[in-house]
């Protein structure tokens, strides 16, 4: 399992070019549905001082195989039903880009199975997410990984 | 439970019914209008008068018409909603019904209601393309043979009613547009000639070889050397979005996809580009958001959209995946603008312009340094052409390919 090409996996892929021009992606999650892992790449839509989640693209950490998942599925999936939460306000943006940087170092540590410290993965995505954004989708979806 | 004496097909049909109606309405006011100017033109007598009187509370009263019927568009809207929900409830064990899927299906209504929006928009389009066709033949019956006249009339003709049809679609009646006075044109024709109507190559340039090499300029201060010249690049390109006819701000992804154009030798205006987006795939005007209550989401693209419509414009673009590997894929990207293909890229705002706003975003690449460090980009969303390191725009890309044209074009 190598988070660099679950990464290069989802750049090759035809899903990330028909993203819209106005969503944006933020950092990536773990989640696992039977009993199997993925990276989550979440896209997002910003909407006056909210946002709305529009789509998770998820790569198969063991065959990086990727898998599109629309809103209907998502809520299908993980029961979301409310899709438009508040957003962290970037007061620091150099501080705010280093975290998200210590952020996606560790979610690599672990999905390269080199460590697996969860508990400061979710001290740091609380740090990168609104509370909205942690409580309805990080912990929704990847219940096993964020606490 | 009461049984519900409809469904939501009938709605949708009662709906397409109240939108031909307004449109008619519409249609017939300005006709009404039309024959009102021709009669004040005309009429000696005061019969003018007697019919201005009319006229004028006719189109009061037709206008009041057109208001009510809007409103009951607005009242079914609320009663599609209703009964899709409702043909969706679904009774638990404990008795207490469940509504699942509330907000998906909220969704899904929005979404069924814009792809019918889509196609019917379409279908409108086609209407105005069969009308051109019509101003062609009276165009062409009256001895204008010059195709690049006749192509620049009707261009601005269908640029004026596309722009109608948007706002018609969002909400705002027609305008009162006169049918074109053909003779009239003619004669401005045969008086005024045709200066600065000449025909333009509509075939990007596929070149063998780029034919600009690297200068000294000084650029924000700045003393570098770079590929061609990019302040007198930019200068004919579109520098800020949003500046069109049409009611839409987000076209970030359509002014650089002209802005390729105009730098292959195919001269486009943010008008002639989203004159022809319009005109493209039933996936490209959906993407385009056109019925957004929100003017700044309108008009938008994603990288494989453009590829497939800058192809549709004769401009072949090959789609360069971005690596995990930044020195790899900003070399990839200095070599191509060093070496005279046009480069879109997809970057994020927050990282791209350094502040709290998030959100995604087109740029083109103008120019780059001959040791490929810093490149000189394009941005119509803040109008401004602007230098980044290489590091700083490879952390600015959102991971969609880069639209990278396949010919060398300038």
């Amino acid at each position: 399992m190598s988070y660099k090409d679950c990464k290069q996996a989802l750049f090759n892929s035809s899903a990330i070019g028909n993203i819209p021009d106005n969503w944006y992606k933020s950092m990536p999650i773990l989640f696992a549905l039977d009993n199997i892992s993925y990276v989550g790449f979440l896209f997002w839509k910003s909407t006056d001082k909210n946002i709305s989640l529009k789509e998770i693209i998820a790569v198969n950490t063991v065959n990086y195989k990727i898998q599109v998942y629309s809103i209907d599925q998502i809520s299908d999936l993980f029961g979301l039903t409310n899709f438009i939460m508040n957003t962290l306000q970037i007061e620091d943006p150099k501080l705010y880009f280093a975290i998200e940087k210590e952020y996606e170092e560790v979610l690599e540590s672990i999905v390269d199975m080199r460590t697996s410290d969860y508990s400061y993965l979710s001290i740091l995505a609380k740090k990168i997410y609104s509370e909205d954004q942690y409580k309805m989708v990080l912990q929704k979806i990847g219940n096993s990984f964020y606490f | 439970m009461g049984t519900i004496n409809t469904s939501l097909d009938e709605i949708l049909r009662f709906k397409k019914v109240i939108s031909d109606t307004k449109y008619s309405i519409s249609r017939l006011v300005n006709r009404m209008i039309d024959k009102l100017q021709y009669a004040k033109n005309n009429w000696d007598d005061k019969n003018y008068r007697s019919l201005e009187d009319i006229s004028k509370d006719c189109a009061a009263d037709l206008q009041q018409i057109y208001q009510v019927i809007s409103d009951a568009d607005n009242y079914l809207d609320s009663i599609y909603t209703i009964i899709h929900e409702y043909e969706n409830i679904t009774f638990g064990t404990t008795g207490q019904f469940v509504s699942q899927y509330q907000s998906v299906l909220d969704k899904e209504t929005s979404a069924r209601v814009n792809t019918e929006k889509t196609l019917h928009f379409q279908e409108e389009l086609g209407k105005i393309e069969s009308l051109l066709d019509t101003y062609k033949g009276e165009l062409e019956c009256r001895g204008v043979s010059d195709n690049a006249v006749i192509s620049a009339i009707l261009t601005n003709y269908r640029m004026v009613y596309q722009a109608d049809l948007l706002n018609y679609m969002n909400g705002v009646a027609y305008p009162y547009r006169a049918q074109p006075d053909f003779d009239q044109i003619v004669e401005n024709i045969l008086t005024y000639g045709v200066n600065g109507i000449n025909a333009v190559s509509d075939i990007p340039n596929s070149l063998s070889q780029t034919r600009y090499g690297f200068q000294n300029i000084t650029f924000e201060g700045q003393r570098m050397t770079v590929y061609n010249d990019p302040i007198g690049t930019n200068s004919q390109l579109i520098q800020q979005q949003g500046q069109s006819r049409y009611a839409m701000n987000g076209t970030c992804g359509l002014c650089q996809c002209a802005n390729l154009l105009t730098m292959a030798g195919v001269p486009m205006t943010e008008n002639e580009i989203i004159s022809r987006a319009m005109l493209g795939t039933t996936e490209m005007v959906y993407i385009m958001d056109l019925f957004s209550s929100d003017c700044g989401d309108r008009g938008a693209t994603s990288a494989n959209i453009r590829q497939e419509f800058l192809e549709q414009q004769g401009l072949p673009i090959t789609n360069i995946p971005i690596t995990t590997d930044g020195p790899r894929t900003m070399r990839q990207l200095a070599n191509a603008v060093a070496a005279g293909y046009g480069v879109i890229l997809s970057v994020e705002v927050s990282r791209f312009w350094g502040g709290h706003q998030r959100g995604g975003h087109a740029i083109s690449l103008l120019s780059v340094t001959s040791d490929g460090s810093t490149f000189i980009y394009n941005d119509t969303g803040r109008g401004v052409m602007g230098r980044i390191s290489a590091a700083d725009l490879y952390e600015s890309l959102t991971g969609a390919p880069a639209n990278v044209t396949t010919n060398i074009i300038r």
